[in-house]
């Protein structure tokens, strides 16, 4: 009986490769990832997929700790990208956040939690439906020994859960960078007896109300999200609404302001 | 059937090209007299590595007429033993008892070595160890590889609740700071002068910051420059004995602290203040590219945690 178990997923493979093959296989990955197969089925459905060195990720070369590891896309030079994924191939949870840029630039930057040394991917979807792939390997074999404060160990957890913390920078050429942190345990359900419960979508709006980001995101997602957006700029006051919700339906709502010129 | 065979095979391969090679493994510790009845062991001053299996870190010992005082004990068992080893070659005498300055892996993890000495730490530094110690041994074993082999954790049994002890001829003065780690322990030796400054202090060597608290290190810094010392031994690098490696490591986390801040009123993120250039003082200082990437892991979290101001709550409740 193991051994069917252990047969079977062999033997789809094997049926899935051929399918794929006569499909047009899938390039080389230059990351030599072994999930890279599985990304390019499962999370890319088999589309058109170009290496492109104009999706730009960003992460340390390698990771001090697993729990907080920085990774930042942008995608430099490429037209109407309607998407961006980011996935950490060797996670057990490999999709790790959707970003949807309405009225944003190509670029967002957030932490992940890592359990093994992986490559971290964007896939930039433009118009046309082909997915530019862009990638960094971080080694997150170690090298620190930090031990994460688990926040629910904390009597009074719930009382701050989702409360939001933001600040709004202009930047050139009629950009808002916005940072916003939100505090949440981001609980994979991987560990222990503890359920999965961990913010599910974030959403920037302007005044009127229209999405200029949206960001799905996924248990990989560091504890306390600490998430980076640039939107086109509201003008000089203003400011933008977060607005999101958890996988329990818990709801995020807050309020961004600029600050004034001084 | 025959699949498992060649498997197997493999292993014993293995098996049998392991220990061969570890055998062959040896950090070559050299006593240097920094003082009388003072001697050290000076680690390189680089981050782990499978080639020098974790010997970063300088180590010491004070020989007295009631024994030997050693202070850490390095990053491997097999460093313990060689430590004392080469100590048996320097002095007959036994080993009176260790002193840990703090818990970081690469001053402790040799204590298996001193089986039948007392161990001696803050209060702190044990329950650190208690708590973390396997975590940072199997972090070095993957760090460093085959130099850990058969290395595990020895709790210190002894609490370091004084300020000082007289041992033999040596007159200690125990002081008890906080900052580079939860507790750090730096050890005067009123009788010779010499100051065993833990990991408080770096010599021409980027400061590490694990478990940092920049703000109580500054101020334990300024604790250390009142001392009337004559030889600084620093955690890492070479032995100094003026104000120099105390002045380097204040200037460090001074401009550490600073440039992190300033980063954050500017709206960077992490991985752009990762990618910021270092200043060319800096940038003697061995290991500094990378060490101050690992600060920015360490730090930064807090910093955005405590600058982000509150948005206006609109949830309906």
């Amino acid at each position: 009986m193991g051994r069917l178990f252990r047969i079977a997923p062999m033997v789809l493979s094997v049926l899935v490769l051929a399918n794929v093959a006569s499909a047009g296989a899938p390039p080389k990955d230059p990351f030599n990832s072994p999930m890279w197969g599985w990304v390019y089925e499962e999370i890319l459905e088999q589309g058109q997929v170009i290496f492109d060195d104009r999706v730009k990720v960003d992460a340390p070369d390698s990771a001090e700790g697993n729990f907080q590891v920085p990774v930042s896309v942008r995608v430099d030079g490429l037209d109407d990208v309607t998407e961006i994924i980011l996935i950490v191939d060797l996670n057990p949870i490999l999709k790790t956040a959707k970003f949807t840029p309405n009225k944003a630039r190509p670029y967002f930057a957030l932490r992940v939690k890592m359990g093994q040394a992986s490559v971290i991917r964007a896939a930039a979807r433009t118009k046309d439906g082909v997915w530019h792939l862009g990638g960094k390997y971080v080694d997150a074999s170690g090298g620190g020994c930090t031990v994460p404060s688990v926040q629910m160990a904390a009597a009074d957890w719930e009382s701050n859960l989702n409360n939001v913390q933001a600040q709004i920078w202009p930047r050139e050429n009629g950009v808002d960078r916005i940072r916003t942190r939100i505090i949440h345990p981001m609980d994979t359900g991987l560990s222990g007896n503890i359920p999965a419960f961990f913010m599910e979508h974030l959403s920037i709006k302007n005044a009127e109300g229209v999405e200029l980001a949206h960001l799905q995101t996924f248990e990989p997602v560091s504890e306390d999200p600490v998430i980076t957006f640039e939107v086109d700029a509201v003008g000089e006051t203003g400011g933008y609404s977060i607005s999101g919700m958890d996988n329990n339906g818990n709801e995020i709502s807050a309020w961004v302001e600029k600050a004034p010129k001084s | 059937m025959k699949r498992p065979l060649i498997f197997l095979s493999f292993i014993f391969c293995l098996l049998a090209i392991a220990p061969t090679f570890a055998e062959s493994l040896s950090y070559k510790l050299k006593p240097v007299k920094v003082a009388e009845d003072t001697y050290i062991f000076q680690g390189s001053k680089e981050h782990f590595s499978l080639e020098n299996g974790g010997n970063i870190v300088n180590t010491g010992f004070i020989i007295t007429k009631e024994g030997v005082i050693v202070i850490d004990t390095g990053p491997s068992a097999r460093y313990g033993h060689e430590m004392r080893n080469a100590i048996n070659e320097v002095t007959p005498l036994p080993i009176n008892r260790v002193i840990v300055t703090h818990h970081h892996p690469d001053h402790f993890l040799g204590n298996q070595a001193f089986s039948g000495a007392p161990i001696w730490a803050l209060p702190e530094t044990i329950a650190a160890i208690r708590s973390e110690g396997d975590a940072m041994n199997e972090n070095l074993y993957r760090l460093v590889g085959d130099w850990m082999l058969g290395t595990e954790v020895i709790v210190p049994g002894k609490s370091v609740n004084r300020s000082g002890e007289q041992i033999g001829e040596h007159r200690l003065r125990y002081i008890a700071l906080q900052g580079h780690d939860i507790a750090d322990l730096a050890i005067l030796d009123e009788t010779t002068g010499v100051l065993f400054a833990g990991d408080q202090v770096f010599m021409d060597r980027a400061p590490t910051t694990p478990h940092a608290d920049i703000g109580k290190w500054l101020e334990s810094l300024d604790q250390l420059e009142e001392i009337d010392f004559r030889l600084i031994v620093p955690g890492h690098g070479p032995v100094i004995g003026d104000n120099e490696a105390i002045r380097q490591t204040r200037e460090y986390l001074q401009w550490l602290v600073k440039v992190l801040e300033d980063a954050a009123d500017q709206g960077l993120e992490m991985t752009e203040v990762m990618n910021l250039d270092l200043p060319n003082k800096f940038k003697s200082l061995a290991t500094v590219e990378a060490e101050y990437r690992r600060s920015v892991h360490h730090l930064w979290p807090e910093i955005v945690k405590r600058k982000l101001p509150k948005a206006v709550d609109r949830r309906i409740d």
